[in-house]
C-alpha cells in the first residue's frame, strides 16, 4: 500500500529540506520515491511536516524508575488515565506507568525515546519493562565507570584493549545502544565515605581518578566504533562552581567525542551574593569551540516532578531538599547506584529561577544545533510532556522574557537571558528534536524521511502559539501507520528496540567470569540477556551500524 | 434526612465516594438516581442499586447490607453520614469535615488520611484505622476518631495530628511512626505499640503486650496533661473511659528514631 501526504511545509534538515512544500510517500512502513499510484492520500496543505521527534535523554524503565512511581504514591492515586478504545488505562504525571509513557510520547510528535540509565545488572528489567512500551522505539545505555570490575581493571593498570573487550562485552550482555557513565568513580568513592570526588582525585578504594575513567571509556566507546559517544554526566552535579569540572571533564576526553547529560546541572559557577552564578556562557564558548562535543540541556521547568540519578553522591547531597520530605538511596549490586528525591522546583526560589535561565542560556549560545538536544532529563528537570512549553520558550522571545520577568528577581539580574535575541527556527527545532538525536545515536533511517527511511511522521497545524503548535499534533505516523488524529491515539503497536553489538576479544570472559563467580549473585550465564529471550518478551531488536575505528 | 436504601448486596466493591451529604443535599430523588456509580470496570447509576429518598438537608442515612461499600464519605467537607449497618474499605478517606456515624462495624482503613470532622463506630474497625495511605508520608491529619469496639493492626499508623478513641483492644503496631497526635486504647494493645513513633501519646489502658527495645520505663505518673485529656474524653461522651484515665506507667520512645514520643501503660 502507498500512502501520499500532500501540501505540506516538510522539515527534514538530515536531506537539506528546508520547510519547502513537497510530497511524501510512505510504502511498507518506509519512506519511498515519489510515484503517481497512491492507494491513500493526505491533504496536508498549510501544514508542517517533520520526521518523529527523538529523545535522547528520557528516564522512563528500570529500577529507579519504579522506585520514583512508589515514592510518587500520590501522582498516582490522583492522576489516573481512563483506558481508551486503543490504550490501556495508567497513572501519574512525573513517573507515569509505562503503557502512559508511551502515549503520551507519541501524543507529543515523539517516535523514540532513550533510557539513559540502566545499570548492567537491571537491563533485563530494564528491557523487560520496555517491552510494555507502547508506540515509541526505545533503547538503553548501560551505565559504567563505577562497577566494580571495571575499577579493578583500570586500578590493575589493564590495557585499552582490555577494557574495550569488557566495554563490548557489557553493552552486548545488557542489549545496550550506547555508554553511559554517571559521577565517573563518584559513586564508588561515596560507598567508601568520599562525599566529593574531583577529576584527579584518587577513590578511595581503587585510587583510580575520575580523569582515567573519562579517557578509558571515551576511547573505548570510540575505538569499538559505537556510534554514540561516551554519554557523561559529570562530577559534582548540582555543585556551584563545577564548571571547572565539567571543562576539564572536556579536557580529560583527549578529543575523543563526549555527550554531556543534563549540561545545566554541570554549569554552575560561584560568582554573586550567593555564590551560585550562571557559566553557562563559558560551556557555550567550549562547545562552540570542540566540535567533538554535544550536549542535552536538562532544562528544569517550575513544578513538582522527581529526581532520579544513579549518582548517589549527589542525591545525598539533594535529599535535604526533598518535597515532598521523602527519599530513597541505595547501591545496586556494586554496579552503580540509585537515588531518588521527589523535587519541587519554584520560579520564587533563586537557585531554582537561575537553573531555569541557565538551561535556557546554554540552548542559545551554543550555534550549532546540531550538536545541542532538547531534554528535561525527564523526569529529573520536569516531566517530558512539558517539551511544547520548552519549545514555545526557545522560539518565541517575547513569551521568553514575559517568563523571564515572573522568576525571582535576584535571578534575573544574574543572568543575561533578557538580552539574547535569537529565537530557534522550525529548522532548528526539527534538528535539535529529530536529525542530530538520530545522527548522535546513529539510528539509520530515523529522524528522516529521505527514500528508505522509516516513516515515522510528525504533522503540526501551523499556529503563532508554539507550545499550542507542538502540543498537539495534527497527525503522527509510526511505520507509515497513522497511529494519533487531532490528539486520539489510533492504533498502540510496539516500537523497535535500538542496540549496537561491537565485537570484543572472547577471553575477556574469562576475567569476567572469574569476578562473577566470586562476587556476584548470579553467574555470568544468567546474567547475560539473550536475545532469545528478549524476543520471548515481544522486543524487536534492530542493530545499529557498528564500524571499529582505529586509533586516534 | 436523604435515605438510601442498598436494593441488594452488590456482587463487588462499590465506590460510594459520590454519595457526599453536600452533594446531594436539595436534589431531588430522581437527579441522585442519575449520577454515576461505579461497581467494579462496569458503570451505573446510583438508581441501579440504590432506592432514594431525597431530603433538603445535607444528611444521608445509608441502610441496606452495606459491607462491600467503599469510600463511604471520601473527601467530604460538611454535613453528616449515617450507616445502620457494616461498611468496607477506607470510610471517610480523607474528610476534612462533617461527621460519619456507622451502627456496625467499618472494613480496612477507616479514616485513613483523615484531614478533619469526627467519625464514631459503633462496632469494630479494621486495619490502618486513621493510617496513612501507601506511600504517604504522614496518615491521619486532624479529626477525632472514636471506635466501641475493637480495632485491627496499625491503627492510628503515622498519625501526624488528632485523637483516635478505641474502647477494646488494638492489634499490632499501634501508632506505628507516629508523628504526633494522641490515641487512647481502652483494652489491650497489641505487639510493638508506637514502634518508631517521633512524638504523641499512645494510652494502653488495658496493658500493652511486648514493647519496642527502644523504650524507656520512666516509671508512673498522674500526670496533668492525663487530667486534660479525661476532660476532653468525657465531653465526648465517653465518662466510664475517662474515669480511667489516671496515674499511667510512662515509657518514653521510640528511642530508634527521636525519642521523643510516649506510650502510657496501665500501671
Amino acid at each position: 500500500m502507498i500512502t501520499r501526504l500532500t501540501g505540506a511545509r516538510v522539515f527534514d534538515p538530515a536531506n537539506g529540506v528546508r520547510g519547502e512544500v513537497r510530497d511524501l510517500f510512505i510504502a511498507d512502513g518506509r519512506m519511498a520515491a515519489p510515484t503517481d499510484r497512491a492507494d491513500r492520500s493526505y491533504d496536508l496543505g498549510g501544514l508542517v511536516v517533520m520526521p518523529g521527534a527523538i529523545d535522547i535523554h528520557s528516564h522512563i524503565a528500570g529500577g529507579k524508575v519504579n522506585l520514583g512511581r512508589l515514592l510518587m504514591s500520590e501522582e498516582h492515586r490522583d492522576e489516573l488515565v481512563a483506558r481508551g478504545p486503543a490504550t490501556r488505562s495508567g497513572s501519574g504525571v512525573a513517573t507515569p506507568s509505562i503503557f502512559a509513557t508511551g502515549y503520551r510520547y507519541a501524543a507529543l510528535g515523539y517516535t523514540a525515546a532513550f533510557e539513559p540509565a540502566m545499570v548492567p545488572s537491571n537491563a533485563r528489567a530494564t528491557h523487560l519493562e520496555t517491552a510494555d512500551l507502547p508506540i515509541i522505539d526505545k533503547g538503553a545505555y548501560v551505565m559504567l565507570g563505577n562497577d566494580e570490575l571495571l575499577l579493578r581493571l583500570v586500578a590493575a593498570g589493564a590495557e585499552q584493549e582490555r577494557i574495550n573487550d569488557y566495554v563490548a562485552w557489557m553493552m552486548r550482555a545488557t542489549a545496550a545502544l550506547g555508554v553511559k557513565t554517571v559521577n565517573p568513580g563518584g559513586i564508588s568513592a561515596f560507598k567508601f565515605n568520599a562525599r566529593g570526588l574531583a577529576i584527579d582525585e584518587r577513590g578511595p578504594q581503587h585510587g583510580v581518578t575520575p580523569r582515567q575513567i573519562v579517557q578509558m571509556l571515551s576511547r573505548a566507546v570510540f575505538e569499538l566504533g559505537v556510534p554514540h559517544p561516551l554519554h557523561i554526566h559529570c562530577n559534582n552535579l548540582g555543585v556551584p562552581g563545577n564548571i571547572d569540572t565539567t571543562l576539564a571533564t572536556i579536557a580529560a576526553a583527549d578529543g575523543f567525542p563526549l555527550h554531556l547529560t543534563h549540561a545545566q546541572f554541570h554549569s554552575y559557577g560561584t560568582e554573586g551574593d550567593r555564590h551560585f552564578s550562571s557559566a553557562a556562557a563559558r560551556l557555550a564558548e567550549a562547545v562552540n569551540r570542540n566540535p567533538s562535543i554535544s550536549l542535552d540541556v536538562g532544562q528544569i521547568m517550575f513544578g513538582q516532578t522527581v529526581t532520579a540519578s544513579g549518582d548517589t553522591m549527589a542525591q545525598y547531597r539533594n535529599r535535604a531538599f526533598a518535597s515532598p520530605g521523602k527519599w530513597i538511596l541505595m547501591d545496586i549490586e556494586c554496579d552503580g547506584g540509585c537515588g531518588l528525591v521527589p523535587f519541587r522546583y519554584r520560579d520564587s526560589n533563586f537557585v531554582n529561577a537561575l537553573q531555569w535561565a541557565i538551561g535556557l542560556e546554554l540552548f542559545l549560545l551554543i550555534e550549532d544545533p546540531w550538536r545541542v538536544f532538547l531534554t528535561t532529563d525527564h523526569p529529573n528537570g520536569a516531566p517530558f510532556t512539558c517539551y511544547p512549553h520548552l519549545i514555545r520558550l526557545l522560539m518565541d522571545r517575547s513569551f521568553r522574557n514575559d517568563c523571564l520577568a515572573a522568576i525571582h528577581p535576584a535571578a534575573q539580574k544574574a543572568t543575561t537571558l533578557g538580552s539574547i535575541a535569537r529565537e530557534y527556527t522550525l529548522e532548528e527545532i526539527a534538528i535539535a528534536t529529530r536529525a542530530a538525536p538520530a545522527r548522535i545515536l546513529g539510528l539509520a533511517g530515523r529522524g528522516q524521511l529521505g527514500p528508505g527511511a522509516a516513516a515515522d511522521i510528525t504533522v503540526y497545524a501551523e499556529d503563532g502559539d508554539r507550545e499550542r503548535m507542538f502540543a498537539a499534533p495534527r497527525h503522527v505516523f509510526k511505520a507509515g501507520v497513522e497511529i494519533v488524529h487531532d490528539g486520539a491515539i489510533l492504533a498502540a503497536p510496539p516500537g523497535a528496540t535500538h542496540v549496537v553489538r561491537p565485537d570484543y576479544d572472547p577471553a575477556i570472559e574469562g576475567v569476567i567470569g572469574a569476578f562473577f563467580e566470586q562476587h556476584m549473585s548470579v553467574g555470568l550465564g544468567h546474567f547475560r540477556l539473550s536475545e532469545g529471550e528478549l524476543a520471548d518478551a515481544g522486543l524487536s531488536l534492530v542493530a545499529q551500524p557498528c564500524r571499529p575505528r582505529g586509533r586516534a | 434526612m436523604i435515605r438510601l436504601t442498598l436494593k441488594e448486596e452488590p456482587p463487588l466493591r462499590l465506590s460510594a465516594e459520590a454519595l457526599l451529604p453536600e452533594r446531594l443535599a436539595g436534589r431531588s430523588a430522581g437527579e441522585i438516581e442519575r449520577l454515576p456509580l461505579a461497581v467494579g470496570r462496569t458503570g451505573g447509576a446510583v438508581g441501579d442499586w440504590f432506592r432514594v429518598v431525597a431530603g433538603d438537608t445535607a444528611a444521608i442515612e445509608i441502610e441496606g447490607p452495606c459491607h462491600r461499600l467503599d469510600r463511604i464519605g471520601a473527601g467530604m467537607d460538611a454535613g453528616s453520614i449515617t450507616v445502620r449497618g457494616d461498611t468496607g474499605a477506607y470510610l471517610g478517606l480523607g474528610m476534612r469535615g462533617g461527621s460519619i456515624a456507622v451502627e456496625g462495624s467499618a472494613g480496612f482503613g477507616a479514616a485513613a488520611d483523615l484531614r478533619g470532622g469526627t467519625m464514631r463506630i459503633a462496632g469494630n474497625a479494621g486495619d490502618g484505622l486513621g493510617g496513612a495511605l501507601p506511600g504517604a508520608a504522614a496518615g491521619m491529619r486532624d479529626g477525632t476518631v472514636i471506635v466501641g469496639g475493637k480495632a485491627g493492626a496499625a491503627a492510628g499508623a503515622r498519625l501526624r495530628r488528632g485523637l483516635i478513641v478505641i474502647a477494646g483492644d488494638v492489634g499490632a503496631g499501634c501508632g506505628a511512626e507516629m508523628i504526633a497526635g494522641t490515641v487512647i486504647v481502652g483494652g489491650a494493645a497489641g505487639a510493638y505499640a508506637g514502634a518508631a513513633m517521633r512524638r504523641g501519646s499512645v494510652l494502653a489502658l488495658g496493658g500493652a503486650e511486648r514493647l519496642g527495645s527502644g523504650f524507656v520505663d520512666c516509671g508512673v505518673h498522674d500526670l496533668v496533661f492525663l487530667r486534660l485529656l479525661a476532660r476532653h474524653v468525657a465531653a465526648l461522651g465517653l465518662d466510664a473511659l475517662a474515669r480511667r484515665i489516671g496515674p499511667l506507667r510512662r515509657f518514653a520512645g521510640d528511642a530508634a528514631v527521636s525519642g521523643r514520643g510516649e506510650l502510657l501503660v496501665a500501671p
